[in-house]
């Protein structure tokens, strides 16, 4: 499900309004997974702390929501760009890919939360694609 | 069966007495059509459907979403017997409907991201948490009789 020309514009925009926020929305989105799903916990295993404001949490969620803003900038070539992360991913983190769902639901939770009135139907499903296209980028040196 | 402590019950009860299903139901069933718009399959006779502000518009998809999240009244007043509570509805989806079962799972999230909209941070991950049991538990009786 390719991104239109209209997706980027929408995810341009909105990244616009949130990316000075995208430190503790990667935390809070990393939270709120650890907490309402708690399998992923196990890619975590010298954690000590998985709660919400965990030092742990707000450096996961940093470096996550970080690569995810750089990718807003990469959208025409996901699969190129991410090459390395989807290395990493592969081979070292192995991942299961299903919990890429799982986190992009987490990130539109808490921008639902914290944006209300912008992240409207539109930026949704524009956002919804953007995640999987980017989720697709890392899973694609997996088999 | 599904063990629910007291303050998961006090939980759902709070969110549930919190929604206004008048409103929550129309934008969950509109936001499932925008944002998987083959979900639209299910639903040939409900006219316009073209875009996002038709389907907001969309007066039978309005109806349709107070009829959905309605029916979630069930699991919040029958929490120990979900299963049950849902069987009827589960036959109806599968050999009438139609309905891919992949699907409950779509409504559902969209639902709590409509719901974190309406709440705001009062939707904590603790409210997040409990309020994704029930909707799994749901989505899961949803699909009991299929097979």
């Amino acid at each position: 499900m390719s991104l239109t020309a209209k997706d980027k514009a929408f995810v341009k925009a909105f990244w616009g309004k949130i990316s000075d926020q995208a430190d503790a929305i990667g935390q809070e989105a990393v939270g709120r997974m650890l907490i309402v799903y708690p399998q992923t916990k196990i890619y975590f295993p010298d954690w000590t702390d998985f709660s919400l404001d965990s030092p742990q949490v707000k450096k996961h969620g940093k470096t996550v929501m970080s690569a995810i803003t750089d990718a807003v900038g990469k959208m025409d070539d996901l699969i190129g760009e991410m090459s390395s992360l989807s290395d990493l991913h592969a081979t070292k983190v192995r991942l299961d890919p299903v919990n890429f769902k799982i986190l992009s639901h987490n990130i539109l939770v808490t921008l639902a939360v914290h944006f209300p009135t912008d992240f409207t139907a539109e930026v949704h499903v524009a956002v919804d694609k953007f995640l999987a296209a980017v989720s697709a980028a890392i899973a694609d040196k997996y088999r | 069966m599904v063990e629910w402590s007291d303050s998961e019950r006090k939980t759902v009860a709070s969110v549930w007495g919190k929604i206004n299903v008048g409103e929550i139901g129309p934008q969950t069933l509109a936001r499932v059509l925008i944002v998987y718009p083959w979900t639209q399959r299910y639903f040939g006779t409900f006219g316009d459907l073209s875009n996002a502000a038709a389907i907001q518009g969309n007066p039978k998809v309005s109806a349709h979403g107070k009829t959905v999240l309605n029916a979630l009244d069930k699991a919040v007043k029958n929490m120990d017997n979900i299963k049950a509570t849902y069987a009827q509805l589960s036959q109806l989806h599968c050999e009438k409907l139609n309905v891919d079962p992949g699907n409950f799972k779509l409504l559902a999230n969209c639902l709590t991201i409509i719901i974190a909209t309406a709440f705001g941070p009062a939707f904590t991950p603790e409210v997040q948490a409990t309020w994704q049991k029930l909707l799994s538990v749901v989505v899961s009786a949803l699909t009991s009789q299929y097979f």
